[in-house]
């Protein structure tokens, strides 16, 4: 599902409060089994939800005293307590899938924003979560490296992985996304499958929102 | 005179053989120092943490108090503060009364230090950035292991230089201990130039024993600075 709308409209704030980084106002999270009640949440549910949601962040967010592949195993090792070696072998696995297993070493610092971006799409998989966030997670990418991000989320369509994205790549939701959202001051403006929501859309201030966005592509 | 050359230079009046003879009487003195120094450094270091913390999360009431307590301690001299501490506090109260030199030079540094120290360390944790705290939250740490695994150990790395400034710093300011009668280094030293009325060659020797502990002590700091910055 892709998360479409001008910015500020509150696409990052409805993904952070899916994993309960924002406290919201009122309002119940369901997510599987999993009930969240805000604004007084029980902690317990709270770290369930975290458990059951990845979240990829727009600015990568590494832990950045740790190498790729510690990353990866923080969610294992301190979270679920799976052991040291299982949860390296597992690891590595995520890191293939990500294309970066010659990385496995490597210190953020050492790493383009495409492959942090990577590591932290592999950081987030290994919450092993029912869903994953990506908040707008090619935005602060140079153009360059913006693919080889995409063609992971693709891949991970792919197999049909839930995915909830905030983004700007209206070609990548056309193609990737079973449902498109539009956002527009926090409030879901149209929703719909992508030719619906992308080709036809029924709300005026949709079809502005489009227009801009394809005439910058075309003039950037 | 034993050493004719270095005593015939220009006719100045230093006794080598007096100056050597000093440093065996020095010398026991520096681990007292060196205890002074750890002892609060390892205080104020302690109250540095607690003090930053309340800063950081804006603790009520406690958080504006430190502020306070940083200004005071920042902004006037040490020596007064261990004066008032030391004499003008122990017409007061008993218990600072009762206090050996030992003690209040180690209160008075730590209390001291710790508001240098707490600014530096609320650097250090505002310098790594909040959202690698979202992202530790996010894969479902507690917020206590996102502080011991993540946040400190890189708050620690940009402190590190700071911190081993105010060691040194801190093993200086000792030497006012003397003051209040400490006997460390610099008291045994004082307590020689009131006894031989010699000035020059005691204070030569304490002040090249600081430097060569100092300098010491600096080399090392450079070493487990380099060690934490190879890493990432």
């Amino acid at each position: 599902m892709a998360l479409i709308g001008p910015s500020g409209t509150g696409k990052s704030t409805l993904l952070r409060c899916l994993n309960y980084l924002e406290r919201p106002d009122e309002g119940t999270i369901r997510i599987g089994p999993c009930v969240v009640r805000a604004p007084r949440p029980r902690t317990r549910d709270v770290y369930e939800l975290r458990g059951r949601t990845g979240m990829v962040f727009q600015n990568y967010s590494l832990f950045r005293n740790k190498t790729a592949l510690e990353n990866i195993m923080e969610p294992m090792t301190v979270v679920q307590r799976i052991d040291k070696e299982t949860a390296r072998t597992k690891a590595m696995t995520l890191l293939e899938r990500v294309g970066l297993a010659d990385k496995a070493d490597s210190y953020p610092s050492r790493l383009s924003g495409g492959q942090q971006q990577r590591i932290g799409i592999a950081r987030a998989m290994a919450v092993e979560p029912d869903v994953l966030l990506f908040d707008e997670p090619t935005s602060s990418l140079d153009p360059e490296l913006v693919g080889e991000v995409l063609a992971v989320l693709r891949d991970l369509a792919a197999v049909h992985t839930t995915m909830l994205i905030a983004t700007h790549e209206m070609a990548f939701a056309r193609e990737a996304a079973d449902r498109v959202v539009f956002l527009e001051e926090g409030r879901v403006l149209e929703e719909g499958p992508p030719e619906q929501v992308l080709e036809h859309p029924t709300h005026e201030r949709v079809r502005q929102f489009l227009r801009k966005l394809d005439r910058e592509e075309r003039i950037g | 005179m034993s050493y004719p050359i270095l005593a015939a230079v220009g006719g100045i009046d230093f006794d080598p053989d007096y100056f050597f003879h000093l440093f065996p009487k020095i010398l026991p003195y520096i681990p007292r120092t060196l205890l002074i120094s750890l002892l609060s450094l390892i205080l104020a270091l302690l109250l540095g943490i607690i003090l930053a913390l309340f800063r950081q999360y804006r603790v009520p009431v406690l958080s504006p108090l430190t502020r306070v307590y940083v200004s005071f301690f920042r902004c006037t001299p040490f020596i007064a503060q261990l004066y008032l501490f030391y004499y003008g506090f122990a017409q007061v109260s008993h218990w600072v009364k009762d206090l050996s030199p030992f003690q209040a030079i180690l209160i008075a540094l730590s209390v001291n230090y710790s508001a240098y120290m707490s600014e530096n360390i609320r650097g250090a944790l505002n310098s790594v950035d909040r959202s690698q705290y979202e992202a530790a939250l996010s894969i479902g740490m507690h917020p206590v292991q996102a502080a011991r695994r993540i946040i400190l150990p890189q708050a620690f790395r940009v402190a590190l230089p700071s911190l081993g400034n105010d060691f040194i710093n801190l093993i200086k300011s000792t030497a006012i201990g003397f003051t209040i009668t400490l006997k460390d280094i610099m008291g045994v030293v004082k307590q020689e130039t009131s006894t031989t009325w010699r000035f020059l060659e005691p204070y030569t020797a304490s002040i090249l024993i600081y430097w060569v502990l100092i300098g010491g002590l600096s080399l090392i700091q450079n070493r487990v600075e380099a060690r934490w910055n190879e890493k990432y």
